[in-house]
């Protein structure tokens, strides 16, 4: 929408209106003075004097205050004046303008240049830059989180909290430019290296960029990830993946640790796709790659694994439980057989004939419910939401009884059929998970079918809280954050915010006079209902 | 009387306790000047003029020509005739007709009007010579000086039709001073309500008058308000409006302002030696006319 503006000058400063055409509604005044007219004529009551009823001070000679006639008419016209002229746009323009600086926190900005960090180098120069129009009201914010601020006073102070400006840990997301404030400056500080940062600002009513940054070249460890050999449980097959972002091809030592073999060895490093070096280690170790020598941005140059992340889970077996079930346990790579009662173990399996005949225990646990009798085929078994993963498994041609919840539990059936429930789960707070399994695990037909073993190795999940059968465990960089080189070159849009049209958006005081208004009208029409509610004791009517 | 069809206030008013209350009133009144407080003046008596009263024994110093040859042949004794004397008071009452006698509940014009039918009967009872005159801004009606049974039939059928008639828009018994002539007494019958407490029309016709005595009526009503929230009052006689926002404030702040005007006037007649009485709107005529009548009662209530 195409909008003039109107200024207005007073002494020290100037307001001006984004949309004064909106000051056409002032035109509801002079309606509302006449509807109130009416209104408030009120029922004629004749009186003997009229001189009798003074309502003026200046009519008052005997120290009684009389409140006049309600001048409902004067605060709902001052409504409407503070709400035009709030949605007209008041900008109260000073020399000074407000300005908020936003701030590219990427991992990038750190690199080390000639004469300090880029946001370092970015804080000089936008503090030379915003020179004599620097004020007193500018924010910092950051482009990671939008929502976090700082407000700095003097050059000193908008300087030191960019160079102790902490590292984003996460991606990049500029405001919309909608979003943004208006009536402010905006100013970018940036080295150009995100796309992202770049579509923005080629979009956003900045009025000025801050570009720093001419380094290129940047090794990174990127990821570290490991999974359990497809030959032996106990083993991690480990990938690095190495980044580098330079223009021309560079090498480094890359030094692991944690990883059976050579810890160091020479890599190559050519622009293009990241580098993956394999290794395998041992379950529970910590892996920990780095890069030497270091270069324009060293905290990138490292990255760990901890090893706390593949260990094993322990569970120990109660009870006289089917070999098939035991079998089925110890395939499951990230699960380990503890017997010992001491340490406890993480997970417990327990197999008894009744429900009061399981062991009453603190661990996570699943227990299997053996039936005496030879139990029925179950017919048409339907698993519940809750049972996740589970639901990919058919169960079919199974024999088994329905359980009930343990006395004093509160226990959801995840697997049903149409007798009734075949598989509990206990959740509750305060407690490890535990399933219920009503299914007959003696069935030599049934447990020898593939299924079994994943339905038991998704019910382990299930009440382990993490995955068994075939766990990832990574560390890994945001995608793109070893890129330093500034290549993208930041232009302000600069078209309709300039530094002579910035100012501080008075919008939100007018409406909160408007507010205030409301407020009061509110409050003299209660008091009038309950004046009018009131008994007149004493008096005519 | 009797042809007289009279509607309410006026019909309320029983000529037996008006003739009692005559009675009552000529012996309160015995003796009294006339410029006392409260009072009718004298009561009928002997003197010069042309209507008979009674007769007497002759004393030495009485004219001849009012011997009474006859009763003397009677009675054996020289008798001579008296008449009534012709010099007795003449008395204007003064009825307030301004739109503010009517507001509220009309208790003020019911009993303004009663109360000038009753002092009406009263004087003519007691031999004097009454005019009426209903005033507001300006003189509404007039009923010539007279005296009589038949008189006081004259004075209903004015009051009647005052009753009858849309008020005035203003409160000024000074416009019954041409009506009066020297030595003439007034009874004005007000509700007092003008701004500067009637001190100029008052004065006026005392200057005009020999004697001057002042009902003051008062309603309670004339400073009370419903309990609306938003009123326009409109004034009874100017027709002058006011919206304000009832409360008990302003009712008190009313109050107050009439207060202040009914103590400026009850100054004003003070300082006169001008009769005055305060009477409730709401009162009986017969107890608001004893009120003003009764010797031991001060005047100045």
């Amino acid at each position: 929408m195409h909008c003039s503006t109107i200024s207005v000058r007073p002494r020290g400063g100037m307001f001006e209106l984004r949309h004064p055409d909106l000051l056409a509604l002032f035109a509801l005044a002079p309606a509302l003075w006449w509807l109130h007219r009416l209104r408030d004529r009120g029922i004629d009551y004749p009186v003997a004097a009229l001189f009798l009823w003074r309502t003026s001070t200046k009519d008052m000679s005997q120290g009684i205050r009389i409140a006049a006639a309600d001048p409902a008419w004067r605060r709902r016209v001052s409504f409407v004046v503070f709400a035009c002229l709030a949605m007209a746009g008041p900008l109260y323009l000073t020399n000074r303008p407000a300005v908020t600086v936003w701030v590219d926190d990427s991992p990038s900005m750190y690199v080390s240049e000639s004469g300090g960090t880029r946001l370092a180098l970015a804080a000089d120069e936008l503090v030379r830059r915003l020179g004599d129009n620097f004020a007193g009201a500018l924010t910092l914010r950051s482009l990671a989180d939008p929502a976090k601020s700082l407000r700095a006073d003097t050059a000193d102070t908008v300087s030191q909290s960019l160079r102790s400006w902490p590292v984003a840990n996460s991606p990049l997301t500029p405001p919309p430019p909608a979003l943004m404030e208006r009536g402010r400056q905006h100013w970018l500080v940036s080295d150009g290296a995100d796309r992202n940062v770049a579509a923005w600002s080629s979009g956003a009513p900045l009025s000025g960029i801050v570009q720093i940054g001419s380094d290129q070249n940047n090794a990174a460890v990127t990821a570290i990830t490991a999974r359990a050999s497809a030959h032996d449980t106990n083993v991690l097959d480990v990938q690095i993946h190495i980044g580098y972002s330079g223009t021309a091809g560079d090498n480094r030592t890359l030094t692991i640790t944690g990883v059976d073999g050579p810890g160091g060895q020479r890599i190559d490093l050519a622009p293009g796709p990241s580098r993956v070096i394999a290794a395998t280690a041992m379950r529970g170790r910590n892996i920990e790659a780095r890069l030497d020598p270091p270069d324009a941005l060293p905290m990138d140059d490292s990255l760990t694994l901890p090893g706390g992340a593949s260990a094993a889970l322990s569970y120990r077996v109660i009870g006289d439980c089917p070999a098939a079930l035991i079998d089925a346990l110890a395939v499951i790579p990230k699960l380990e057989r503890a017997d010992a009662a001491d340490p406890p173990a993480a997970l417990i399996i327990a197999c008894a004939a009744a429900p009061e005949a399981l062991p009453d225990t603190s661990e996570a646990a699943m227990f299997f419910l053996t039936p005496v009798s030879p139990p029925r085929r179950v017919r048409n078994p339907v698993w519940s939401t809750e049972a996740g993963a589970l639901q990919n498994i058919a169960i079919e041609n199974v024999g088994g009884a329905v359980i009930d919840p343990p006395s004093g539990t509160a226990a959801t059936p995840i697997l049903s059929s149409d007798r009734g429930a075949l598989v509990l789960l206990q959740r509750e707070t305060g407690r490890a998970p535990a399933v219920y399994v009503g299914l007959d695990i003696a069935d030599s037909a049934w447990v020898g079918q593939p299924s079994f073993v994943l339905l038991v190795a998704r019910l382990a999940e299930l009440v382990a809280g993490q995955p068994l059968l075939d766990p990832i465990d990574a560390v890994a960089r945001i995608t793109g954050e070893e890129e330093i080189s500034p290549r993208y070159e930041l232009r302000p849009r600069g078209a309709d915010v300039t530094p002579s049209s910035a100012g501080r958006d008075i919008a939100a005081w007018l409406i909160l006079a408007a507010l205030l208004l409301v407020l009061l009208d509110l409050g003299v029409l209660v008091g009038n209902a309950r004046r009018a509610a009131a008994p007149a004791a004493g008096r005519g009517g | 009387m009797a042809d007289l069809a009279l509607t309410e206030p006026l019909a309320a008013l029983d000529q037996i306790e008006l003739k009692r209350l005559a009675v009552i009133a000529g012996k309160w009144l015995a003796g009294r000047s006339s410029t006392m407080g409260g009072g009718r003046p004298h009561r009928r008596q002997p003197g010069r003029g042309l209507e008979f009263f009674d007769h007497r024994p002759y004393v030495a110093g009485d004219e001849v020509r009012h011997v009474d040859w006859r009763q003397t042949a009677r009675r054996d004794s020289t008798m001579v005739r008296r008449f009534v004397h012709e010099a007795s008071t003449d008395w204007l009452v003064c009825l307030d007709c301004s739109a503010s006698m009517q507001s509220a509940m009309q208790h003020k014009w019911t009993l303004g009007l009663q109360l000038a039918a009753a002092i009406s009967y009263l004087l003519l009872y007691l031999g004097d010579r009454v005019a009426l005159a209903g005033f507001s801004k300006d003189l509404d009606a007039v009923c010539r000086p007279g005296r009589g049974a038949g008189h006081y039939t004259r004075l209903l059928m004015v009051l009647r039709d005052l009753s009858r008639q849309p008020r005035g828009n203003a409160s000024q018994p000074g416009a019954c001073a041409p009506l009066a002539r020297r030595g003439d007494a007034a009874i004005v019958i007000t509700d007092g309500l003008s701004e500067d407490g009637m001190q100029a029309d008052i004065a006026l016709l005392a200057a005009q008058c020999a004697h001057v005595q002042v009902l003051h009526l008062e309603d309670p009503l004339d400073t009370t308000l419903p309990s609306s929230v938003s009123l326009r009052l409109v004034d009874a006689e100017t027709r002058r409006a006011k919206s304000v926002a009832s409360s008990p404030a302003l009712a008190d702040a009313a109050q107050a302002a009439y207060r202040n005007i009914a103590a400026t006037l009850r100054g004003h007649c003070l300082a006169r030696d001008i009769p005055y009485t305060r009477v409730n709107a709401a009162s009986h005529w017969r107890d608001a006319l004893l009120d003003h009548l009764r010797p031991s009662a001060g005047r100045h209530v």
